[in-house]
């Protein structure tokens, strides 16, 4: 952060158009994306959407066949691994089974041929940074998952990257454990300032890290964003189905009103979504609500049903308890199916299977879902 | 189910706990009878064609040679003899030496070979591993004619340098000469060395590599650094095959290395074939195949003990 | 396993069996031993065919020795046409060949060769040979007829010669300019790593040892004594060292000067000239001075143990007769034993110089190499396991 040579406001990783294919396969396709200096980046996406293949290309293990890779402003696309300022934490951790924790540790230091005190030092410090202090002595194939997980951190570390990638690497270890590890490594990162990209599929472990994300499918960059605004503002429907969950509907707009568009059936039942004005009425538009976004009131406390906004009549014809939260399954006229997600709280309970409920929500936590393809490149 | 296999059995009367554990024991019973059973035709086979004969060899050793006919006696000095005569000990000593120097060759082309296979050629691996495994199907008396006219006057490599203008008359130490028998054993000695190198490499993951190099290593220093303490076990192997196989040696040097008795195994044959005198033949094996054993075990126990 | 997994595997095994169980070649004999083929069949004269009609009719012949040395193809025609069938055998070794006469089987033919029937005749196996029942005993070459090696110490026939041949070497003319008199001549630097030998003490030792002069070549044994097996084993040693390697029979040393990698092999046989030229090389054969008298011959003879001996007399008499004993020379690449045949045979038996047997006292001297025996060697004289010993120092040094 503080080396002058950099020129600044230059990006620590910069892809420009990055093209993988194995075969007839194109893993990834087409992609272009800026990771800031000390940022905690994700890329999130289903199993084989090509996140890891971009991960070992930002590694060097493959090689674009289309576009470049920058790397502080250097062309890297054809640096090997062993010669690019880049370090990876494995999925599987791939520790050298034969030597012990430290020597695991100091690979990347004796390579570098620094001092053996110098090497002794800060391998003992990293292993108190990671939560492994005493354990240099022990042989690396002796370890539990957690503490293989963290040898693995420090041995990448160590070596001062610019950049850290990390594939997946909490995916083998239990819950309880990953929550922790989730909040330690955003820690670890945080207090070194180095740049991570983080590989994922699970999007509450992306949002709850990261300082950006990047949804891809199919070897596409759909969409990037900080989690907030990835979650509620999607681009389109996969991201929108992705990350997290959604009640999506399609309407038929009976009337326009400035920049919103209603829709009514006879019977008290409206629909006010934002639409923008080239929306006439007759269009069908097809938009997204997010469960925790639906509120439920008991017919029989409704205040006003003649206010503006979104209301529909339904019926509650379940209710799942979730532990902290709860799922009531709504049946309404107009959208059939509903879902709302509320905090299990006293007054949740109040919501029954089988009580007539209305069902509402703001007008700006709807928002519209087009194809799959975004229009236009996706940006901050 | 437990009613149906106490009926089986012979006819008692117990109570509920007591069948159950008979039922464990008869299970238990009938599965070892059956794994018995597997093994028999196996151990059998390896009995008595190996065991006997070589139990016959052992006894042999200990015969009376009479008008060049083996008489059953227990007498030491087919073994004194053979043990103190000078070109035996200097043979012994010619073949460890050889068997040393052409254990390392073929372990030095061995461990890249099977490197190569599984890791850079991963996908096709199996194929290609086949191929250098159906050399050694390819009959050994015929590969020692094959490479007898390779190496020979007119053979390809004399024909090629000639050709090429680097000699002018064919090299004739090529063949009948330690070198052909050299080449030629280790020609047929490296599908022994690849072999268990490459067995034990599948179980070196390649993302293993890819950390170390990851961390800055070269592909060749993550192969000696990762790859080659991982997969020692297959290395110690192909160490111990390769150089216990070239100790028993004698068709080659026979074929290819001149009229000279080149190693132990000659000595052996001359023996058995020529002076026919078995005693001390097999005398001269049996220490041999102790020696064998011996460095077998030295071999292995060195090479764990240097190398973690 | 599936069912059919078990058939598959099954029948791999049984494949294997199969395949190992496969014919044996024979054992190789000496130099009698059958390379080819017959070339021609067997056209049996009318006046062979009269002889026949007698007491061989439909008899079984019992035959103990070489393969391919009792008529099994020149006489398969007469055989036929008088229902006589003949068996062979061949126990694998000439020691066990005396066991199997001297236990009583029953035999009523068995060969005789010339370098173990001296002592085989010592040994009583097989009765003498009235040669008045041979019709064709007149027409043998007298240098075989008269040999002495037939004959017991009693001075009558055992044993009739069928084929002969000399002790050549054979040699690549395009490569050998003067091809050596002697075999001293091979431990010259100029023939360093040009020939091939064989590994054989007794006849490396032997020739040496005519070459010296401790030898002269007549008699049953070569017999030197400790001093001149010193003096051989040196210059042993020296030809070892020259020579570029053993050849594995004569099909071996043919094959290794036609690939080029030797001008001349220790000792040959004519044959090779022929096998040479199926491949298109042109070899040639000579003699050294101390082996023109080698040579040797193969023959039958009657054992005591014999059953049908009048069978055996026409059977014998047939083997050497004028068509019959052409094509036992041409089957066996050797000489004929009839003067007659020489002139009908075909070239395997053309090579031979007949002149060398022309006469009474043979050219060729049909002798035995060998050492004597551990039990029988006269004081101060070595014996084969003297030799054997002297062999194995110098093949450790070579």
């Amino acid at each position: 952060m503080t080396d002058g040579s950099r020129r600044p406001f230059q990006p620590a990783i910069l892809l420009e158009g990055v093209t993988k294919r194995f075969g007839s396969v194109v893993a990834v396709d087409n992609v272009t994306l800026a990771v800031e200096e000390g940022e905690f980046f994700s890329l999130l996406g289903p199993s084989g959407c090509g996140k890891t293949t971009l991960l070992r290309m930002l590694a060097g293990f493959e090689t674009p066949d289309d576009g470049s890779v920058y790397l502080r402003g250097e062309d890297v696309t054809l640096v090997q691994p062993n010669k690019r300022a880049t370090n990876m934490v494995f999925q599987n951790y791939e520790l050298f089974p034969h030597m012990t924790v430290f020597n695991n540790v100091a690979y990347g230091l004796k390579l570098k041929k620094v001092p053996r005190n110098e090497i002794g030092q800060r391998v003992n410090e990293m292993l108190e940074v990671v939560g492994v202090g005493g354990l240099g002595t022990r042989a690396a194939d002796q370890l539990s998952g957690g503490q293989q997980q963290r040898v693995a951190l420090a041995r990448a570390l160590i070596n001062r990257p610019a950049v850290l990638l990390l594939d997946e690497p909490l995916s083998a270890l239990d819950v309880k454990l990953r929550k922790r590890m989730q909040l330690e490594l955003k820690s670890i990162q945080h207090s070194l300032g180095t740049t991570f990209v983080y590989v994922t599929h699970d999007q509450e472990e992306a949002l709850l890290m990261s300082d950006r994300v990047g949804i891809m499918d199919h070897g596409r960059l759909l969409q990037i964003g900080a989690p907030r605004s990835i979650y509620e503002q999607p681009r389109n429907e996969f991201v929108a189905d992705f990350v997290g969950t959604l009640n999506d509907f399609a309407i038929t707009v009976t009337r326009t009103d400035g920049d919103l568009a209603v829709a009514e059936n006879g019977d008290g039942d409206r629909i006010v979504v934002m639409a923008g004005h080239s929306c006439r009425a007759g269009d069908t538009l097809r938009i997204a609500v997010r469960p925790e976004r639906i509120l439920l009131t008991p017919r029989a406390e409704e205040a006003d049903s003649g206010q503006p906004g979104n209301r529909l009549s339904g019926r509650v014809q379940d209710v799942i308890y979730m532990g902290p939260f709860t799922q009531y399954l709504v049946d309404t006229g107009m959208l059939g199916r509903v879902v709302s997600q509320r905090v299990s709280n006293e007054e949740a309970t109040l919501i029954t299977p089988g009580l007539e409920v209305a069902v509402t929500w703001a007008v700006d936590a709807a928002f519209p879902l087009s194809d799959r393809d975004p229009v236009e490149a996706p940006t901050t | 189910m437990i009613e149906s296999v106490t009926r089986r059995g012979p006819r008692r009367k117990r109570s509920r706990r007591g069948t159950s554990g008979e039922v464990l024991v008869a299970i238990d019973r009938r599965r070892r009878v059956a794994a018995w059973l597997q093994l028999f035709p196996g151990s059998a086979y390896f009995t008595l064609l190996f065991l006997v004969p070589l139990a016959g060899l052992l006894a042999m050793s200990f015969f009376r040679l009479v008008d060049f006919d083996p008489v059953p006696a227990f007498v030491l000095s087919n073994y004194a003899e053979v043990l103190t005569t000078s070109i035996h000990v200097r043979l012994g000593l010619r073949t460890i030496q050889v068997a040393g120097i052409l254990t390392v060759i073929v372990l030095l082309v061995s461990f890249p070979c099977a490197y190569v296979l599984n890791f850079v050629f991963r996908a096709k691996r199996q194929l290609l591993y086949f191929l250098i495994l159906v050399s050694l199907f390819g009959g050994y008396i015929v590969r020692i004619y094959a490479w007898r006219s390779i190496l020979g006057r007119q053979g390809v490599i004399n024909q090629t340098l000639i050709g090429m203008g680097i000699i002018e008359e064919p090299i004739r130490y090529l063949l009948n000469s330690m070198f052909a028998v050299g080449a030629s054993l280790v020609n047929f000695l490296i599908p022994l060395g690849v072999l268990p190198i490459y067995a034990a490499m599948q179980n070196v993951s390649p993302h293993v590599i890819e950390a170390a190099r990851d961390l800055g290593a070269s592909r060749i220093r993550a192969a000696r650094q990762i790859v080659l303490p991982l997969s020692m076990r297959g290395v110690r192997a192909a160490t111990a095959f390769v150089f216990i196989a070239t100790l028993g040696e004698w068709v080659t040097p026979r074929l290819l290395g001149g009229t000279k008795d080149l190693l132990i195994g000659n000595r052996i044959e001359f023996y058995f074939g020529q002076s026919l005198e078995w005693p001390q033949g097999a005398a001269l094996a049996m220490t041999l195949m102790v020696a064998m054993g011996v460095f077998a075990y030295i071999i292995i126990s060195l090479m764990k003990r240097l190398t973690r | 396993m599936t069912t059919r997994g078990r058939v598959l595997v099954t029948l791999m095994a049984l494949a294997l069996v199969v395949a190992a169980c496969g014919e044996d070649e024979p054992a190789p004999t000496t130099a009698a031993a059958t390379t080819a083929a017959p070339t021609t069949a067997a056209p049996t004269t009318t006046e062979a065919m009269a002889e026949a009609m007698s007491a061989c009719e439909g008899a079984t012949l019992s035959f103990i020795g070489l393969d391919g040395e009792a008529g099994e193809t020149e006489l398969q025609a007469w055989r036929d046409a008088n229902g006589v069938a003949l068996e062979t055998n061949w126990p694998g070794s000439w020691p066990q060949f005396v066991a199997a006469i001297k236990v009583g089987d029953v035999y009523d033919l068995a060969t005789i060769a010339y370098h173990v029937g001296p002592r085989h005749i010592e040994a009583g196996l097989f009765q003498p040979i009235d040669t008045s029942r041979l019709e064709n005993w007149d027409k043998m070459f007298p240098g075989l007829r008269e040999n002495s090696s037939l004959r017991g110490a009693d001075g009558q026939v055992y044993g009739v010669p069928i084929a002969w041949g000399d002790g050549p070497y054979i040699y690549h003319p395009g490569r050998v300019a003067n091809p050596p008199k002697s075999i001293t001549e091979l431990m010259e630097p100029e023939w360093e790593g040009r020939f091939t030998i064989f590994d054989s003490p007794t006849l490396v030792f032997s020739m040496l040892a005519i070459a010296n002069g401790f030898d002269d070549g007549v008699g049953d044994r070569t017999n030197i004594n400790a001093d001149q097996l010193e003096v051989v084993k040196d210059q042993a040693l020296q030809i070892l060292r020259n020579a570029s390697a053993f050849a594995n029979g004569y099909r071996d040393a043919t094959d290794i000067m036609v690939a080029g990698d030797s001008d001349l092999n220790v000792n040959g046989w004519e044959a090779m000239l022929t096998w040479a030229e199926e491949q298109g090389e042109t070899l040639d054969f000579a003699f050294f001075e101390e082996s023109g008298g080698g040579g040797w011959w193969d023959g039958l003879a009657i054992p005591v143990t014999a059953d049908d001996v009048d069978c055996a007399y026409e059977y014998i008499d047939l083997m050497i007769s004028d068509d019959i004993n052409a094509q036992v020379g041409e089957n066996l690449v050797s000489g004929v034993v009839n003067s007659n045949s020489a002139e009908i045979a075909g070239p395997g038996a053309q090579i031979y110089d007949y002149d060398l047997v022309r006469t009474d006292t043979s050219a060729v001297s049909f002798r035995n190499a060998q050492p004597p025996e551990d039990d029988e060697a006269p004081e101060g004289i070595t014996s084969i396991s003297d030799w054997l010993d002297a062999w194995e120092e110098i093949k450790a040094e070579a």
